[in-house]
């Protein structure tokens, strides 16, 4: 790997120096590119109690391309597929060389707090959201307890 | 870091507004886009155009722009941000190196938490850090601030005071929380350290008890020894009691004679001496008492009347089994168990070794033997072989014991010849230790056997000229249960005369489906000798038999992977002693290189055309070669020193046409498959033919081309019918028995086997050779199981022939297509295996019998190398 840009490095730096409340983003010892994110699900969401493991990788081109994350735990959200992927405009088209880690992380934590089920990724999910959101946030809530416990996190 | 408190606020928001929002560094070329945001000319706005758009879209507002035509460059500079920078300039600087001193040391207290979690993850984002920066080669690896550099001692980067000051901190602080990690674990190894204590003590007090049970058992067999000596030498002198009585009647008959006789002669003489006339009629009856003393004298004097001859009495007490079992007596089995506190006592090995044959005794009775990691388990082959009950045979004694023999007797008989066997065997004379009484006289047997005792000992003689061979040979145990409380041995894997005992336990009936329970009737004799040893607890009067059918379990059979025989099994097979035994006695595993080696093409002494068949006298331990073409056997000692041969072509006794097969009874007597001549010829121990019996065909006891023999323990011989596709049964005088086998590739037939082998507990392996696998059947011929399938494979087999079977049930397979020997375990699971093709050292061309030696050593006729090689 050629040098690691001294950007991801600031980022890095500030991102340890400056941790964001509910988000711990830890470089890869073998690869500073990728990062284990650990994001808590925020207060008056579904997700509420939970910690749900991300990774994070920095392209080649990054800032100029958009980082790539992906739930590994799983998650009940319109937004998030079973694989993890998330729909999120700036991690698309919406990317710019401005938006940092922090801030990418910042907005995922945000899509917990609004799942937004007019653009959806798993539409089986978003149906439901739709349909009956009582159930589905219920749903989402016992999925959260099932796969997002804080002890199942660290255990991974 | 004092210089750090002095950091105000606004010069830190001063630094962050000089900062570009894209490369996150101070300005340089600040460029300043229509929607009013600022960024640095390369590598951010550059990076930004889109080429094919020829357009800019603003990284902090999504606006687009046109680029105008000569590039990013174009964009006015922002003046304002240049007008700060320059105002800025080495107090920026400054204020830039305390801010990433700040950053840097926050760093490390958060990568310090992190840690608290994820203690692999040590100060990785500075080590990524200094890697990329050590690569890019410019100033202080960490902060690339173009200070005054040194080598840091710890991580050899170049770094500045600063940078270097913080990761000394940091070091310092790594070396704080590794010592607080060694203190944490210095609890486990003292806890180590006190359970090994508790392990050695344990390991020493389970040594002990083993100590103890061998002493134990030892001191039992010592005890039955010392009674067996009392009553020989009470026998002794019994017998030298009726001989001296015999011996002076005798002498008081002949001594009355004499006086009478004497006093006769006086009173005649004085008579005659007077000179009183004698009247006539006295005088002629003198005469004719004279007549009848002088007959009387007569039958003195021409041996009419003859002093007793003195009956010879000898120990024989030579026994080469007794010995060999004592020094094979006993087994220690070592197991190590890896989750040692998981087991509970309910894990007792008992429960794993249900196996009547076995004389295991567990050492480890109750749970103590388990909390410990390294298990030591025991089992002691005993034998009861001197078990004096027998001898009640040689003392005849009260007849009505000897009738209720007799009857048993015949009733087995009546069931089952081949029942007669053992049953024979326990009765008659124990060789192992026998007093011989040589009758010389003429006179009977009135000395001192009682008159009961005589029919007895007369249908004795008769059965020993029955079954002699079977008197003599060794028979191993029928079942016998192993039970766990009462910690009975049994009689050992080596050949010993059986005693069998008979458990109340129901499921002793179970365990020994498929074998002979003799009921020893001896047991009151027994008794009188070892009363209240355990042997007591068997039944004392019963004196039935079960004779249940053997039972096909091959399910049963080929389940090697089991893991938990725990339930008392009643499969046939399951009895085998190697699924006890963890480790060969003989290191199979650590063969591979011939020991010996010797012969080679040739038809002088010592050279071989084409060997076949090999076998181990148990006698002397000596190796008799089939040396097929030139029609002879050649014998050995173990060290492959020549001792005799016997034999040469042609069709008459003695006469050998490429034979193939040898096998040597407990007799000693040498059994060989003279395979052109379709005939099995049976020589004394000496080499001098004794008896020839099969001929060609195809019915009952004929025979075509008979390759290899074996012989079981009680003298029945073995044949493997090649060309017949078949196994034959015969008794040690050639008398048909039985067969089982045909042509076929189900279980039970057979193609071309070739050579057989019968394990001590009379299981008979036979390598079916062109169905590439060996078959185990009950010396009943019932199937039992089968091992092997073609392929070079570990455990897979080509034309395998010649097997034989150690003492530990381990089946040592000559893989003839593989060019190598394979060793299984008793149930067919593979072991282990040597040899390669060649006609070097330790490799074959064309295998074909093999036998062990009393050492464990593996005899191999390398018939293509016409050589025989010891391993």
């Amino acid at each position: 790997m050629a040098g690691l840009p001294r950007r991801i490095i600031k980022e890095t730096q500030r991102l340890m120096a400056e941790p964001v409340a509910g988000i711990t983003a830890i470089p890869d010892e073998q690869n500073a590119r990728y990062f284990h994110v650990v994001v808590a699900g925020p207060s008056q969401s579904p997700y509420e109690g939970g910690l749900f493991k991300l990774e994070l990788f920095l392209p080649e081109e990054y800032p100029m391309s958009a980082p790539k994350v992906r739930f590994m735990t799983k998650i009940y959200h319109p937004n998030i597929d079973k694989l993890g992927r998330i729909c999120l405009d700036i991690l698309k088209d919406k990317w710019s060389p401005a938006l940092q880690i922090r801030t990418v992380l910042l907005s995922i934590q945000a899509l917990l707090s609004a799942p937004n089920p007019d653009d959806p990724l798993d539409n089986s999910v978003a149906e439901h959201w739709k349909t009956n959101e009582k159930s589905a946030i219920d749903q989402a809530r016992q999925w959260t307890q099932l796969h997002a416990r804080a002890n199942n996190v660290n255990s991974h | 870091m004092t210089t750090s408190s002095g950091m105000s606020l606004s010069s830190e928001h001063v630094q962050r507004l000089l900062q570009c929002a894209v490369c996150l560094e101070r300005f340089k070329q600040p460029k300043i886009l229509p929607c009013q945001h600022t960024f640095c000319l390369t590598p951010c706005l550059e990076g930004l155009v889109d080429r094919r758009t020829r357009s800019i879209r603003c990284p902090e507002c999504r606006a687009d722009h046109f680029v105008p035509r000569n590039g990013p460059a174009s964009f006015p500079n922002n003046l304002t941000v240049i007008g700060f920078l320059e105002l800025a300039g080495p107090a920026g600087e400054a204020v830039e190196n305390m801010s990433r001193n700040q950053v840097v040391e926050t760093l490390h207290q958060s990568s310090r938490v992190s840690e608290l979690r994820r203690p692999q993850r040590v100060s990785s984002p500075q080590q990524n850090v200094q890697e990329s920066a050590a690569a890019d080669g410019s100033g202080c690896a960490v902060c690339r601030g173009e200070g005054r550099v040194s080598r840091c001692c710890h991580c050899d980067q170049l770094v500045c005071e600063e940078c270097r000051h913080f990761h000394m901190q940091q070091v310092k602080a790594d070396v704080t929380r590794m010592i607080s990690q060694v203190r944490r674990g210095l609890p486990h190894i003292s806890e180590q350290i006190i359970a090994v204590g508790r392990k050695s003590s344990q390991l020493q007090s389970n040594c002990e008890h083993v100590k103890s049970d061998i002493s134990e058992a030892l001191d039992k067999h010592i005890r039955e020894l010392k009674a067996r000596e009392r009553t020989l030498r009470e026998d002794v002198d019994n017998f030298l009691a009726g001989e001296l009585r015999n011996l002076r009647a005798y002498q008081e008959n002949a001594e009355v004679e004499i006086a009478s006789l004497s006093s006769f002669c006086d009173s005649v003489e004085s008579v005659l001496s007077m000179s009183r006339p004698i009247p006539d009629g006295d005088l002629v009856e003198m005469r004719g008492q004279c007549q009848e003393h002088l007959e009387s004298v007569q039958c003195y004097e021409d041996g009419t009347i003859r002093p007793p001859n003195v009956k010879m009495i000898q120990a024989s007490l030579e026994s080469p089994f007794l010995s060999s079992t004592i020094s094979n007596y006993g087994d220690l089995i070592i197991t190590s168990r890896a989750a040692p506190l998981r087991q509970t006592p309910d894990d007792d090995p008992y429960g794993r070794t249900p196996l009547p044959y076995l004389p295991a005794i567990n050492y480890n009775e109750g749970s103590s033997g388990f909390s410990v990691g390294l298990q030591t388990e025991s089992r002691l082959a005993a034998s009861p072989a001197m078990s004096p009950g027998t001898s009640r045979r040689l003392l005849l004694r009260a007849s009505d014991t000897s009738g209720f023999d007799d009857g048993y007797q015949s009733e087995t008989r009546a069931i089952s010849p081949f029942l007669a066997a053992p049953r024979t065997q326990a009765s008659s004379p124990n060789r192992a230790s026998q007093v011989r009484f040589e009758e010389e006289s003429r006179m009977g047997d009135s000395g001192w056997a009682n008159q009961g005792s005589q029919t007895h000992r007369r249908s004795r003689y008769d059965r020993r000229s029955d079954t002699r061979l079977a008197s003599l040979a060794s028979v191993r145990g029928p079942a016998s249960s192993q039970q766990a409380i009462d910690r009975t041995r049994h009689l050992s894997l080596v050949t010993l005369p059986v005693t069998s005992e008979f458990d109340s336990e129901p499921e002793d009936s179970e365990t020994a489906v498929g074998r002979l329970i003799v009921t020893p009737n001896r047991q009151e004799g027994r008794d009188d000798h070892v009363g209240g040893l355990p042997h007591a607890a068997s039944f004392p009067g019963a004196r039935s038999f079960n004779f249940l059918p053997p039972v096909l379990r091959i399910s049963a059979a080929v389940r090697e992977d089991d893991e938990s025989p725990r339930e008392p099994t009643p499969e046939f097979n399951s009895n085998s002693p190697s699924l006890y035994v963890s480790t060969p006695r003989n290191k199979y595993n650590q063969k591979g290189t011939a020991l010996v080696r010797f012969g080679q093409r040739g038809s002088d002494i010592a050279q071989f055309t084409w060997p076949r068949g090999v076998s181990v006298s148990p006698m002397d331990d000596s190796i008799y070669v089939a040396d097929s073409s030139n029609h002879r056997v050649q014998v050995f000692d173990s060290t492959g020193k020549f001792l005799k041969t016997f034999g040469q072509h042609g069709q008459g006794e003695g006469d050998f046409d490429c034979l193939a097969g040898v096998a040597i009874n407990g007799l000693g007597q040498v059994i060989i498959a003279d395979r052109y001549n379709h005939r099995i010829q049976i020589f004394d121990r000496c080499g001098r033919f004794q008896n020839a019996f099969g001929s060609e065909g195809s019915g009952e006891g004929q025979l075509n081309y008979p390759w290899g023999l074996a012989c079981d323990n009680m003298g029945f011989i073995y044949v493997c019918n090649k060309e017949n596709h078949r196994v034959q049964v015969f008794q040690s005088n050639g008398t048909y028995v039985r067969m089982f086998g045909r042509l076929g590739t189900r279980p039970g037939e057979f193609e071309n086997p070739h050579y057989i082998a019968v394990s001590p507990d009379n299981k008979v392996y036979v390598s079916d050779s062109s169905n590439h696998r060996v078959q185990v059947f009950s010396m009943y011929g019932d199937f039992l199981f089968t091992f092997g399938t073609c392929g070079a494979l570990r455990g897979q087999m080509k034309f395998p022939r010649g097997i034989a079977v150690d003492n530990q049930g381990f089946v040592v397979v000559a893989d003839s297509g593989n060019n190598r020997v394979q060793i299984f375990r008793a149930d067919g699971r593979f072991y282990s295996m040597f040899g390669g093709w060649g006609n070097e050292n330790g490799q074959f061309k064309g295998l074909e019998g093999l036998a062990i030696l009393t050492n464990g050593n593996i005899v191999v006729s390398d018939r293509e190398n016409h050589r025989i090689q010891i391993f």
